[in-house]
């Protein structure tokens, strides 16, 4: 069975419907990445998850010895997660690790060991008031493991990082996936091809696309052509969209992506086309379409 | 330790660091001592005043009991305020800061982080009403007159309910409540509602006849009737308004 099992969850905010039945299961020991545009129902739908907002309707599954309060097996990082600012790192640990029914001795062990791991060891004794963006966020990661979470549900965990602080904690996410089942959201689809195992595309409330990367990979992409010229190539829109095969043309200005059903049977038609035409071409790439590409279409769609 | 113990350890960590186990008894203190001070230099303060010449003051000189209910009432007054002040963001500050996500994210019982709430409120409030409540006394006994200390005792536990309703009402509304303007508003107001139908038509049994039976006990050595009635009454609103807090609180999304 699987470690989450979610089925018809909905979240309506008076006449707002944020989740609209949405059903999806968890694999113990996965990194699964929930995607979506801004206003998607991502941080509802983790929220729910974390049993911080209750769902209007449907069902949360936990597979855990004890179901009562499945929160003691949930480490949760919210967006900006926000502390005691007159505590010192250690002693917020003890305290959110206390309230997780550790014993203390076991605490005090555990607390150091996390610290540690996101790198706060240094600053283990100053107060959290004085803490950068990226110290709180390695903080937040420290506060939701501390009591040995089977599922660590990660809301945005990057997005507010520079790029530094992003790599350290992708690399920290890819530490903690050895020993724990993580569900965090990204709206950064390069970070979500990094380290996920699973992804789940989120728009509008409902979930679109469900799966493994390599399966999602081969289900969805397609072949494509990325043109780059010297002038605007845009007055060749419409010879490419006549070529056989090609699905859509797309891109502005000296850029364009002809999505392709048929690689092997398009491609000499598109070389053609270009000398035919005589038209300046600076490169011609064919390759595959990314994950980008097949977020953007099913937002858009 | 259970979780009661935790949170509520925190809480004193919390209000000392913020320094209200500082403030708030020394409030209390200077609030008591100003009624026999203002009264033992009352005639110096009015010779010093520039009158026509010829004006006669008599002014009764009051007894030490009074004394004492003067600063009783003045407790009623800015005391309840500033207590109500000091906690209006108990529950609903950790939630608009945030912090409660962290905290409610574990297995943590509503019931308990409610009580603990309470606990530190109440901890802070009756030991600022003691140390404030016993410097009183020492200064009227000094300065105008005696006071039986065993009535100070009596009528200071007694007040202490009525701290211990209005804290548990301020709690809940927190609880209930984003905004601390609003718990401090409505938790004022209530308890001053409460005092005012109380006397207008002479509800004996009512919660809101505390403050004037600590004033009696000071005074006379003995409350009116109806003081086990209403005692009884005010323990099990305050039990109501904590079981209501937990409630609303365990209803209310977290975020």
């Amino acid at each position: 069975m699987a470690l989450l099992e979610v089925t018809n969850l909905a979240k309506s905010y008076g006449s707002v419907e944020a989740v609209k039945g949405i059903s999806f299961h968890i694999e113990s020991g996965r990194c699964v990445s929930l995607l979506g545009p801004n206003g998607a129902g991502k941080t509802t739908v983790l929220k729910m998850l974390a049993r911080l907002t209750s769902p209007t309707s449907g069902q949360i599954k936990f597979d855990v010895p004890h179901p009562q309060d499945v929160r003691s097996y949930i480490g949760y990082l919210p967006q900006q997660p926000a502390f005691h600012e007159w505590m010192t790192a250690n002693e917020f640990l003890e305290y959110i690790g206390r309230l997780s029914n550790i014993q203390r001795s076991e605490v005090l062990t555990r607390r150091d060991k996390v610290l540690e791991m996101v790198g706060l060891k240094d600053v283990a004794r100053r107060k959290i008031g004085g803490f950068s963006g990226g110290m709180r966020q390695r903080l937040g990661i420290a506060q939701a493991l501390i009591h040995r979470p089977r599922l660590l549900i990660m809301d945005e965990p990057v997005s507010a990082l520079d790029p530094v602080g992003r790599r350290e904690v992708l690399e920290l996410m890819g530490e903690i996936r050895q020993e724990t089942t993580i569900l965090y959201s990204t709206h950064v689809l390069h970070d979500a091809e990094e380290i996920s195992d699973d992804i789940l595309i989120l728009v509008q409330g409902q979930i679109v696309v469900d799966g493994d990367l390599p399966g999602v990979r081969m289900q969805f992409q397609q072949p494509m052509v990325k043109i780059q010229g010297e002038v605007t190539l845009e007055p060749w829109h419409s010879v490419w969209a006549r070529i056989p095969g090609i699905q859509l043309v797309t891109g502005s200005g000296a850029w364009v992506e002809l999505t392709v059903e048929d690689l092997a049977g398009a491609r000499n038609a598109i070389l053609q086309s270009l000398t035919e035409q005589n038209i300046p071409v600076r490169s011609v790439e064919f390759g595959l379409t990314s994950l980008e590409d097949l977020f953007m279409k099913v937002v858009k769609s | 330790m259970s979780q009661l113990a935790i949170i509520y350890r925190k809480e004193l960590l919390e209000t000392w660091r913020n320094r209200k186990w500082i403030w708030i008894p020394l409030v209390f203190i200077l609030m008591g001592v100003m009624q026999p001070i203002s009264t033992y230099f009352m005639p110096q303060i009015l010779k010093m005043s520039t009158m026509p010449a010829g004006t006669v003051i008599q002014i009764p000189t009051p007894s030490g009991a009074e004394t004492v209910v003067k600063a009783l009432s003045q407790y009623n007054l800015i005391g309840l305020l500033v207590l109500v002040l000091a906690f209006m963001g108990s529950v609903s500050g950790e939630r608009q800061h945030g912090v409660l996500q962290l905290v409610m994210v574990k297995p943590v019982s509503f019931t308990m982080y409610v009580l603990a709430k309470w606990l530190s409120a109440v901890s802070v409030s009756l030991v600022s009403l003691l140390l404030g409540y016993v410097a009183t006394w020492y200064y009227t006994e000094q300065l105008v007159g005696r006071v039986p200390f065993l009535r100070i005792l009596s009528s200071g536990a007694v007040y202490a309910l009525w701290i211990l309703l209005v804290l548990a009402l301020t709690i809940m509304l927190s609880s209930l409540f984003d905004s601390a303007m609003a718990t401090a508003f409505i938790a004022l107001a209530g308890a001053a509602l409460l005092s005012v139908f109380t006397s207008l038509f002479h509800i004996q049994w009512s919660p809101g006849n505390i403050p004037s039976m600590a004033e009696q006990l000071v005074l006379a050595g003995k409350a009116d009737s109806g003081f086990v009635a209403s005692m009884l009454i005010t323990v099990a609103l305050v039990g109501v308004f904590l079981a209501l807090a937990a409630w609303v609180f365990q209803r209310r999304d977290v975020v």
